[in-house]
């Protein structure tokens, strides 16, 4: 993954000047008890011992937020290595208004929007649109599916359908409002009487048990001769 | 159904997830046989998307709403602080995005993960070197410490066995949140009990659990009801200081008796909002209970009564209101550390 800030100078000096810092290997040098404001105003400067302390501070934070999005150890020193720089790119552009909240609950949210950001752009380019080369482009790409689409389409909603049918009634309901209904999870708990957290939870769960039903049906599938 | 869910060789935390399915390792196209574990994956995957369409189909919006509104949506730390709230229009399509999309759905799901608290801000120190004792010493107080600890497990099992306090058992595997208390349901408080038990009759009082390394706390009350407006939930209150407690009286709130409420509190240590909990507290009139507390004999019955229903914050209010005595701090101590 590429830092799409722009700042890719900053990381070899951050790597360099506090190397333990930035891989969390270890001991710690001791840091000063800097305030947040006086943080933020050392870190649009680079000050070192400033991002020594940002990067001892809220290292934990940021990863743990990363950890959310990405198993992979690589991927998500990447990941620090970005967020960190875009958190960079934020502070000098005067985004944290420490009247509105304090800097790390600015900082995780800002990473958080970031890493999602990353990760879309992520996925579109893992799923890229190929369009045809020549005279006769079409003006739109033609977004029927295909008659062997259609029929696998048709093939997994049989199968969808009949896991649902061998859920119990409450499971079924929930997700026949949730995905054929299109209902919101607010409708859902003011239908059954139940609070918004309580509505999340048995959708999750409902789905859950529609995953163990079509993975013992494919199970039997699969072994039939 | 049951039978069959028992059978399966997946539990439910080790199925793939679609996430994984669709970062899953490219297979090769000259690979024909395909591992059953890929197979799975995309079937189970094809699932998903056959559901996600069908809320597609059903008038979901297709378009992924930006990452802060995710963000707020999903109620990620410091949520409404740094962007304006979502309307209750704009929540509502956001929801129904989420059926239709795979991809934000699991985004806004990595916000029930609370973040890591108390941050390192200070290195541990460096133990200070210290001299050896002899061994004479050291065994002179083993022989003290057996002794001492001796007295005290007699005098406990004596006070134990006078039944004086109820005994706080200890749960195993049950994590110990934050929030002390009430964290399931309160006593509504009649007249005649108010004034047989002045102290239960001073109305709701949200609890935590001591941490001293938060510098201030934050308190925000809703109560839960189905005709609510927004979100099926209506703020009550919010009140934030440097004190773990915070007290409002219910009928100030227009809550009574079959009222939901849900209280979440947050905490502000080393520079960071942190999320402590939440808990959803029913109102709950008990006219037997009110009956036998009348007819309690003493306070410390009554405390019983209060400590074998389950209700924690009545409990606490009587014992702390009873004389400071050993056995009273222990138990409040042990109520206050589950």
């Amino acid at each position: 993954m590429h830092s799409e800030t722009g700042q890719y100078h900053l990381l070899p000096f951050l790597q360099s000047s506090i190397p333990r810092l930035w891989d969390g290997t270890g001991e710690m040098e001791p840091v000063g008890d800097i305030d947040e404001l006086a943080l933020v105003r050392e870190l649009r400067s680079r000050h070192n011992t400033a991002v020594a302390t940002f990067l001892e501070r809220y290292r934990p934070l940021l990863l743990h937020c990363i950890g959310n999005f990405e198993q992979d150890h690589s991927t998500r020193d990447d990941l620090f290595q970005d967020v960190v720089l875009y958190i960079f790119d934020r502070l000098d552009a005067n985004a944290y208004d420490p009247a509105k909240g304090s800097l790390g609950t600015w900082l995780y949210r800002v990473a958080w929007c970031r890493v999602v950001d990353l990760k879309r752009r992520d996925g579109g380019r893992r799923t890229p649109r190929l369009t045809m080369v020549g005279d006769q482009l079409p003006e739109r790409v033609d977004a029927s599916p295909t008659p062997g689409e259609a029929a696998s389409t048709d093939e997994i909603g049989q199968l969808v359908r009949r896991g649902l049918a061998h859920l119990d009634g409450e499971e079924r309901s929930l997700l026949v409002l949730r995905f054929v209904d299109g209902r919101t999870m607010e409708d859902i708990a003011a239908a059954l009487g139940i609070s918004l957290e309580q509505a999340k939870y048995r959708v999750k769960r409902a789905s859950a048990a529609l995953r163990r039903v079509l993975v013992h049906d494919y199970s039997f599938e699969d072994a039939a001769p | 159904m049951k039978q069959d869910n028992e059978s399966l060789r997946f539990g439910p935390q080790e199925l793939p997830t679609t996430d994984a399915a669709r970062t899953a390792p490219q297979q090769s196209p000259h690979a024909h046989q395909r591992d059953p574990h890929t197979l799975r994956r995309e079937h189970l995957d094809a699932a998903d998307s056959w559901l996600r369409e069908q809320a597609r189909a059903a008038g979901a919006p297709s378009e992924c709403p930006t990452p802060e509104e995710l963000y707020e949506f999903g109620g990620g730390p410091g949520a409404g602080q740094f962007d304006p709230a979502l309307t209750s229009a704009r929540r509502a399509e956001i929801d129904r995005h989420l059926a239709a999309c795979a991809e934000c759905d699991s985004f806004v799901d990595t916000l029930a993960s609370v973040p890591p608290s108390p941050l390192v801000l200070v290195p541990a120190k460096a133990a200070a070197p210290s001299r050896r004792a002899p061994l004479w010493l050291l065994t002179a107080m083993a022989a003290g410490l057996v002794f001492v600890v001796g007295m005290v497990a007699t005098n406990t099992d004596r006070m134990a066995s006078s039944g004086a306090f109820p005994v706080v058992g200890q749960l195993r595997g049950q994590a110990s949140t934050a929030l002390a208390a009430p964290t399931t349901k309160v006593l509504v408080i009649d007249a005649a009990l108010a004034e047989r038990f002045p102290a239960l009759a001073q109305g709701v009082h949200l609890e935590l659990r001591s941490a001293e390394t938060a510098t201030s706390w934050r308190f925000d009350v809703f109560e839960l009801s189905a005709a609510a407006a927004s979100n099926g939930e209506r703020p009550l209150f919010q009140q934030g200081g440097a004190e773990t407690t915070c007290r409002f009286r219910l009928h100030e709130h227009g809550l009574h008796a079959g009222s939901v409420f849900a209280w979440e509190a947050r905490a502000t240590e080393a520079g960071l909002t942190k999320y402590l909990g939440r808990a959803t507290v029913d109102v709950v009139r008990d006219d037997a209970l009110t009956q036998q507390l009348l007819a309690a004999s003493s306070e410390l019955d009554a405390l019983h009564l209060l400590h074998a229903g389950g209700w924690r914050m009545e409990a606490l209010a009587l014992a702390r209101a009873m004389p400071p005595s050993g056995p009273r701090d222990r138990y409040l101590e042990a109520l206050l550390a589950r």
